[in-house]
Formats: C-alpha cells, structure tokens, sequence
C-alpha cells in the first residue's frame, strides 16, 4: 500500500484535538508559521510550513471530532508533492488514555513517503502536546528567521 | 550540474557520500519543509546521482559515486571550503588575540 500510516495516543480528548484543525490561529500553533485554513467540504487551506515551503490543499470530509480529510500538496515549482495529488485522512477514536489518531496520507510517490512520515511523526508530536495543554516550544524544523510568521 | 550545484542537494549528497541514510534521518537533517526533501530527493533519483535501497516500506538512499565521478571534485572543494573558512576564521581570531611568536 503506497500510503503512510502513523497511530498516537494522545492524552486529550477527540474534540480538543480536533480543535487544532478548525481554524488558522489554532493550526499554527503545532505547524506552520503562516497560513489560511476555511475549515468545511470544499474549503481551502494554505500552510507555510517552515517559512520557507506553503503545503495547501481542500477538505473532502469535515466530520468533527472523529474524521477529516484533506488533500495535501507543495506549492514551490516542480515538487512532485502537487497540491491535489495526495490525500490525508486522520481519524480520532476515545481511548482511555484520550484520543488515538490514525493517520493515513496516500498516494504520495515513493520518494516522497519516508520524508512525510518523518515529517508527520515530527508535527503530530507537537500537535500532542498542545492538545494536552503543553507548548512544544519553537519548531526545530522551521527557519530561524521565519520564526515569527511574515507577511 | 544544475542538479548537484543547489546547495541543499550538495549537503543531501555529502550526507550519504560515505553511508546509506533513510530518507527520514536525511529529513531531520535540514530546516526546510518535508515537501522540500522529498523534492531533492527525486531529483537526485532521477538524475541517477543517488541509488535507492528498498527495506519493508522504508527507502535508503546513498550516493552512487560512480555517477558524481564527473562532479567529485567540484563536490569536495565545495565541502572542504566550509572547513577552509572555519580554518581561516579560527586564524584571524588567533591573529586577533595578540602578537604571539609566528613562525
């Protein structure tokens, strides 16, 4: 199966973790430095990952607290990564510990998968701890000099 | 060359010149997006600079030398000029420090 699968229990419950992805202000404060996020079927999000990469893509399905689905891509010229091309699908389940998301990113071309999971692994580390309440500090993988949000 | 001359691509080459590294210890290794290296990485591939080990669902890359031949030296003098300049960096704040005996 051409698709990423990453699983973590998070210490907080489906809604509170949905909550990170309902809108701009909150997405920003586990990835992204800049960006716009329209939270419904159809709507748009742009991310400037690092301050020096825009992810964007569209919701397909919106089903808070248990279920979003968005399309994911890059924009910079000539990534193989296009907006559009890939899916993410994150599911929430009530666990006794919290909530146990899966997430599963598709049809990424192969050189792409490793780096997304690693990628993923990395900013649902620091999703976890917002939605438990922490602040997971500045994001190492960020530019030093984007790290208050331009334009 | 334009493939082997973008300065983060070097760095990836450099990265897995001696050794095979996974594609996400290569991630971890910069400060640009994942998009981004993976879109390294496929340019490399695809110029066939890199060779590409499959492992279960994990990916190791490593530098096929015998292709970079043609782009060893350049490669090298770009690397050993970051260790020139922290060489000649160390000397001047030597130099700085005082008047010590000189050769």
């Amino acid at each position: 199966m051409n698709a990423v699968v990453i699983q973590r229990i998070i210490r907080a419950r489906p809604e509170t973790v949905f909550s990170f992805f309902s809108d701009p202000t909150r997405w920003l404060l586990w990835q992204g430095v800049d960006g716009s996020v329209d939270l419904r079927p159809g709507g748009a999000f742009r991310v400037d990952v690092t301050g020096d990469g825009w992810a964007a893509g569209r919701f397909v399905e919106v089903d808070p607290p248990h279920r979003l689905v968005f399309t994911w891509g890059w924009e910079a010229e000539g990534n193989p990564v296009r907006p559009g091309s890939s899916t993410v699908e994150i599911d929430l389940r009530s666990a006794p510990e919290g909530t146990l998301l899966r997430l599963i990113h598709r049809d990424l071309p192969p050189d792409a998968q490793d780096v997304h999971g690693a990628g993923w692994e990395h900013y649902l580390g620091r999703l976890a701890t917002r939605a438990r309440g922490g602040d997971p500090g500045p994001d190492p993988m960020a530019r030093r000099d984007a790290a208050s949000g331009d334009s | 060359m334009r493939v082997v001359a973008e300065p983060r691509r070097r760095e990836i080459l450099r990265l897995v010149w001696d050794a095979e590294r996974s594609a996400g210890e290569i991630a971890g290794h910069f400060d640009v997006t994942f998009g981004a290296v993976s879109q390294h990485l496929s340019v490399l591939r695809e110029a066939g600079l890199v060779a590409v080990r499959r492992d279960g669902t994990r990916r190791f890359y490593r530098a096929d030398r015998e292709a970079l031949r043609p782009f060893a030296p350049m490669l090298e003098q770009m690397w050993s000029a970051r260790v020139d300049r922290l060489a000649d960096l160390a000397e001047a704040a030597e130099r700085a420090a005082g008047p010590g005996e000189r050769r």
